[in-house]
């Protein structure tokens, strides 16, 4: 998010087009989960991890090198592919490496991680976008994919699964005849993405909207990180106690930051204010989302654990595409220092 | 989105509670079932 406005200026591309890097990888997401994490179910986790970051890796460095705005999405879409079924595979992995009393436990570790990986990462990435151009990035994650795939291939211990005893890829999709799988993907995507909506353009907002220099993008994206960390422990434990009633609560309480969000966007203080909430509220659903789908398919969490996780980016692309429709026809906040929309 | 996300959520608590009454049917949305048959029938 944070490089977009380079990414943008760099490529010629309008804003929402360059949005478009970020809800296509999401939508890459998608298809990746549900497609690889069916195709890969009767094989060993640990190896297909592995096989998953190189993925992740080349991506990466198409991205890097990229000469054009199509080799761009390209190295997007092929790094996205991997990023769903990665996930959906490492939590059911965590969940499969302790005690069955210590499952929620370690599938909350894994997911402080990503949350981790965000604190640093898209503020730092956007730190070292700004300073030694966005290709800098890119070259980062590429190396950081390096660093994780040595980490994972020396690391994570090789589990025998569980998934064939639960009939395989058949036992998978049995779980998805639960109506309340169904309906927890529809509260990821739908709650999930209108998160999502405000914060692909965060940097733009900053600093046009709210009139933020675009030197204070990073250390304010570090706020939203450190938001978002905490939301995911303190939702975490909440979810312990009551999956639904956390959720509901937590919904409601980022459709009213979201609303003062919009209301207050010109307030510099109300703007950083939302966002250390937005990061919170935002985030703080993610465990609950998580563990419900896969208490709901507890016998074979696998496919339902991934599709979640598409769920997620599904949310991100819907909200990153209303996102960029209102900034298209106008019904965004205007900008401060002219006349178009943003 | 959120708003939306907020009233199937509750709507999925309501289904919930319901179908630990044995009456989950009354509460899931058309959709649900038919979706599963369809994956069912892919899974086939």
């Amino acid at each position: 998010m944070g490089i977009l406005p380079d990414l943008a200026a760099d490529f010629g591309i309008s804003e929402a087009a360059a949005g478009w890097l970020i809800s296509g990888y999401a939508l890459s997401v998608v298809v990746g989960t549900l497609g690889l994490t069916a195709a890969v179910t009767r094989l060993p986790r640990k190896k297909v991890l592995i096989a998953l970051m190189v993925l992740f890796i080349l991506g990466n460095l198409i991205s890097a090198l990229a000469p054009t705005y199509a080799l761009m999405m390209l190295g997007r879409v092929v790094a996205a592919l991997c990023h769903g079924a990665f996930f959906g595979i490492g939590s059911v992995l965590a969940a499969d490496m302790v005690a069955p009393t210590k499952k929620s436990g370690a599938i909350a570790i894994m997911f402080t991680g990503l949350t981790v990986a965000n604190v640093l990462g898209v503020p730092f990435g956007t730190l070292l976008g700004q300073n030694l151009g966005w290709r800098a990035t890119f070259w980062a994650i590429t190396l950081i994919g390096v660093i994780a795939l040595v980490g994972i291939a020396t690391l994570v211990p090789q589990i025998e699964h569980a998934t064939d005893q639960n009939g395989g890829l058949r036992g998978e999709l049995r779980a998805f005849r639960s109506g309340q799988v169904w309906l927890s993907i529809a509260v990821t995507v739908l709650g999930y993405g209108g998160m999502f909506g405000a914060f692909t353009y965060i940097a733009f907002t900053l600093t046009e909207v709210s009139g933020l220099a675009a030197s204070t993008v990073p250390f304010l994206l570090i706020l939203f990180g450190v938001g978002l960390f905490i939301g995911n422990i303190v939702g975490g434990k909440a979810a312990d106690r009551s999956v639904d009633t956390t959720l509901i609560v937590l919904l409601a309480a980022l459709t009213v930051v979201l609303v003062f969000f919009a209301l207050t966007v010109r307030s510099q203080v109300a703007t950083i204010a939302s966002l250390l909430l937005l990061g919170g509220f935002g985030f703080a659903t993610v465990p609950g989302l998580q563990m419900r789908v896969m208490s709901y398919a507890s016998a074979a969490p696998t496919l339902a654990s991934g599709a979640n996780i598409a769920a997620f980016n599904l949310g991100n692309t819907l909200g990153a595409w209303l996102g960029g429709l209102t900034i298209t026809i106008g019904l965004a906040t205007p900008r401060r220092s002219g006349p178009g929309p943003a | 989105m959120t708003v939306l996300g907020l009233v199937v959520m509750v709507a999925a608590a309501r289904g919930a509670r319901l179908t630990r009454r044995r009456v989950a049917s009354v509460a899931l949305p058309v959709t649900a079932p038919v979706a599963a048959q369809v994956v069912d029938a892919g899974a086939r």
